[in-house]
């Protein structure tokens, strides 16, 4: 007012003047001012002045507006200045904004000048020499020291070599005791014995501080921490501002928080042999280091208080419940599921299960907080469980710690190669069959038993070299919260079993790479399967015809001759490789042969002679895993049996029974040879059915076989494959134990080729009766309604239409 | 905080010594210490289009003002 008006408190007018304005501004109204509207004006304003030639005008104004800092008042305040403003356009210059602005001049340096204007150095002595040397106070005798008192930078500079505490000294703050004070006072209350009629009051704020050094773990005079680690109170206390029953409720749910975090504290701390639980335990641990810090915050809101603190004993409670609430849900499944505290033989990983299945619970109740918590323990016992998993799928090799439970066991270290796929390795089971594995990995067992064994068996193949190596660790931790969070966000949808079979999927999957060399690849391609079952048909199953007739023609010669050579293994087996082994894709130093020992005379017949030969093929090993043997005992059995058929076809041929031998003409045979004839005939029929018959059961199986092996995706398959086709195989040929008398039967018949070729001299000079002929006939036909009668019956209950169709051509010409 | 309030009262006196050359620029007569009751004034709730005509007529009550004006 009095800068505006010029008039002073003493003036008469001042009052009046005050009055009114005080007046005039309360009624001035609160009405805002329209900011767009004052932007407008002093946009205005700014292009008038351009427009009137003063554009140093506009840009200062400009410049200035744009600087304002931007508040709420500005409109306002610059309308007040525009209403105020008064014919700028004349009277202002950009001159008087300099005379606003005062330029700060640095104080004035000390120069000689003024040194030497204030103490002029006439002087004589100082120009005079010094002296050099060390002048200490002792030595000058106006000087005495007994008044003067050492100043801090005397002693600071001059402190004696030992005396480093008065150094430190000047340097240390020294804490003020006497804030403990409180603190001290309520403590030695606490501690003071009180027996049951005593009740100590003591402050909320000291039963915070007892309880918040309780839940650190620290030893308190109000908590005692017992056997096993509960928690218990041991004072008898009251507060002033809250009743005891409600009181000791409060702090028994502090003891039952503290006794479930001394439990986490003490189990994390165990020295644990299994590799995962030592990782879940570092995962409890970050979460205990996480409610530390909680607790922390906690306590500084007390030692720190903001302007507005309450201390309230239940305001504690609730915060601490919440953020221990993971940390005790977490404390609940140790105490339930680990065996060292379970005190029972809790069954392996069932730690693990516990967690699983309850971070899936917590994931379908939406509880984020307490899914995170559990979910990372998980997370991080199921990364650790993985490497050794990872490795047996990625090389085959079993793991050398925590081998006693890891889901596949070495069952037969030193088993035969042939048997390496079956029986090297085992699952480990535990009772009642289940794998011994977590629950999260049971989907994948058997996907990671058998690409464990396939890396072993293609290791032993000498197939290794070209795999890829497969970063185990890095695909471990694929399995984390943060890939866990990743999918969530994407498909918040997605339950947690899904989506964690999703990511072990995935991972399992990576241990492939696409250009893995597989069993399968290494069977068909590096061992040739294919090749050595052709092999297999060649030799055993006369699929080389002109092969099978030199071996057997041969064979039969030495057979009639009586030859002693006949038995002899090296002779025989000479003697496959030279016939057997040159078909095709046999390998002759694989063929051998055998001659089993027999009671009976060297001189039997000769069809029983011919089962005591056994043709073997030596296998390689890699195919003998699939083929489940050394030797092949359905196709040895179809080679004797083969045997069999062809030598009967042999004694069968024209020139044992040339007519035109006979002295007589066959016009005048008599009734027996012309009976002989017609079995004759008729043995010859069925000799052609069991051959066509033995081709096409041979030749269809085979396809079928190589169809099926080609189809195949592993040495399991595989062996399967084999397995079904073997069993067909031996019941369409009757080799199966369940149709031996079909065999018999069969044999039988074959062997009455054998009878009627001894008895032909007989017949040609007519000594041998119709009877005995007659009798043969009778064998035959009885025999033969007896093959036929059992195929129809097998081929019923067994489904074989090849059965089916040699019975029907054994009618149709029986009869 | 100290610190805060530093910046607080630094920050306050930049806006001040704009609006002050603004002032200049619009020939308001307005010193500093005049121009920083006015925007205290503001700030607390006063109307400025009733504080400039209190303005006006405190000016026309200075026997300075009235002598330049020839009154």
């Amino acid at each position: 007012m009095k800068s505006l008006s010029g008039n002073t408190r003493d003036d008469s007018t001042f009052g009046g003047l005050r009055d009114r304005t005080i007046k005039s501004l309360r009624e001035g109204g609160h009405g805002r001012v329209n900011p767009f509207e004052i932007k407008d004006r002093c946009a205005g304003l700014v292009e008038k002045f351009g427009v009137l030639n003063r554009d140093d005008l506009a840009g200062a104004l400009q410049s200035r507006l744009d600087s304002l800092p931007k508040t709420r008042w500005n409109p306002d305040v610059l309308s007040l200045l525009l209403q105020l403003s008064n014919r700028p356009l004349e009277s202002a210059s950009l001159s008087d904004l300099d005379g606003l602005t005062t330029v700060f001049s640095p104080p004035t340096e000390l120069t000689w000048e003024d040194i030497v204007a204030d103490d002029p150095l006439t002087d004589e002595d100082v120009w005079g020499e010094i002296e050099r040397g060390y002048h200490s106070s002792g030595d000058e005798e106006a000087f005495d020291g007994s008044n003067s008192e050492p100043t801090t930078s005397t002693q600071a500079t001059s402190f004696a070599e030992d005396d480093f505490a008065a150094l430190a000294r000047l340097h240390i703050v020294k804490p003020d005791a006497t804030l403990l004070g409180d603190v001290r006072t309520a403590q030695e209350t606490l501690s003071r014995p009180s027996d049951n009629s005593d009740t100590n009051t003591m402050s909320e704020l000291t039963l915070i501080r007892e309880t918040i050094s309780m839940l650190r773990g620290l030893p308190t005079y109000l908590f005692s921490v017992g056997t096993g680690g509960v928690v218990s109170i041991s004072s008898n206390l009251c507060i002033a501002t809250a009743s005891k029953p409600m009181l000791n409720h409060v702090l028994s749910n502090f003891a039952k928080i503290g006794s479930q975090l001394v439990f986490l504290r003490h189990w994390t701390q165990q020295k644990r042999s299994e590799a995962y639980v030592q990782s879940i335990q570092a995962a409890v641990q970050y979460t205990t280091s996480a409610i530390d810090l909680n607790i922390g915050r906690l306590e500084q809101r007390f030692i720190e208080p903001p302007d507005s603190c309450v201390v309230s004993l239940i305001d504690v409670r609730i915060e601490v419940e919440d953020f221990t609430r993971a940390a005790i849900h977490l404390s609940s499944i140790i105490v339930a599921n680990d065996r060292t505290s379970n005190g029972n033989e809790s069954p392996s990983f069932a730690l693990l299960d516990a967690l699983y299945e309850e971070a899936c619970i917590a994931d379908m109740a939406g509880d984020t907080h307490l899914f995170s918590a559990i979910a990372g323990a998980l997370l991080s016992g199921v990364r650790t469980y993985l490497r050794p998993v990872l490795l047996w799928a990625s090389s085959g090799d079993l793991p050398k710690q925590d081998a006693d439970t890891f889901f596949v066991r070495l069952d037969e270290e030193d088993c035969p190669l042939g048997e390496i796929w079956h029986k090297r390795f085992a699952l480990r089971l535990q009772s009642g069959g289940r794998a011994c594995a977590p629950e999260v990995i049971q989907p994948f067992i058997q996907q990671l038993y058998a690409a464990g064994k396939e890396k072993a068996f293609l290791k032993l193949n000498g197939h290794e070299a070209d795999e890829s190596v497969v970063d185990i660790v890095s695909l471990a931790a694929r399995l984390s919260m943060a890939t866990v969070n990743e999918r969530l966000t994407t498909n918040s949808l997605m339950p947690f079993d899904e989506l964690l079979r999703e990511l072990l999927q995935d991972c399992f999957g990576a241990t492939r790479p696409p250009d893995t060399t597989t069993s399968r690849t290494v069977m068909l391609e590096h061992v040739d399967l294919l090749r050595h079952i052709h092999a297999f048909d060649n030799v055993f199953l006369g699929n080389a015809g002109m092969s099978l007739q030199a071996f057997t023609g041969s064979l039969f010669g030495l057979l009639q001759r009586g030859s002693s050579s006949w038995h002899d293994k090296f002779f025989l087996t000479r003697l496959a490789q030279s016939t057997l082994g040159t078909a095709l894709s046999v390998d002759a130093h694989c063929v051998s042969v055998s001659v089993l020992a027999d009671d009976k005379p060297a001189r039997g017949p000769v069809s029983r002679q011919l089962d005591r030969i056994k043709l073997a093929y030596a296998i390689p090993w890699p195919v003998q895993n699939v083929v489940r043997s050394e030797e092949l005992h359905t196709y040895s059995a179809a080679f004797s049996l083969l045997l069999q058929i062809e030598y009967a076809a042999y004694v069968l041929r024209p020139q044992t029974f040339d007519l035109r031998k006979l002295e007589f003409g066959w016009r005048s045979a008599g009734p027996a040879l012309q009976e002989a004839l017609s079995l004759r005939a008729r043995l010859i029929w069925f000799i052609g059915i069991l051959r066509s018959h033995y081709g096409t059961v041979i030749t269809t199986h085979a396809n079928g076989l190589r169809r099926g092996l080609e189809a195949a995706d592993g040495i399991d398959s595989m062996a399967e494959t084999w397995a079904t086709h073997d069993k067909h195989l031996r019941l369409c040929l009757l080799l199966a134990p369940n149709v031996a008398p079909l065999m018999d039967a069969v044999k039988h018949i074959l062997r009455l080729s054998q009878s009627l070729e001894d008895a032909w001299p007989s017949l040609l000079d007519q000594s041998t009766s119709l009877t005995a002929v007659t009798r043969m006939a009778a064998e035959f036909d009885k025999n033969l309604a007896f093959v036929t009668a059992g195929l129809r019956s097998v081929s019923r209950a067994g489904g074989e239409t090849a059965l089916e169709a040699l019975a029907e051509r054994l009618q149709w010409n029986a009869g | 905080m100290p610190a805060a309030d530093d910046s607080k009262r630094k920050a306050a006196r930049e806006t001040i010594d704009i609006l002050h050359e603004i002032s200049t620029l619009l020939n308001t007569h307005l010193d500093r210490q005049s121009l920083s009751y006015c925007v205290s004034l503001i700030e607390n709730g006063v109307n400025p289009e009733a504080l400039a005509n209190v303005i006006k007529d405190l000016r026309q009550h200075n026997p300075q003002q009235r002598s330049d004006n020839g009154l």
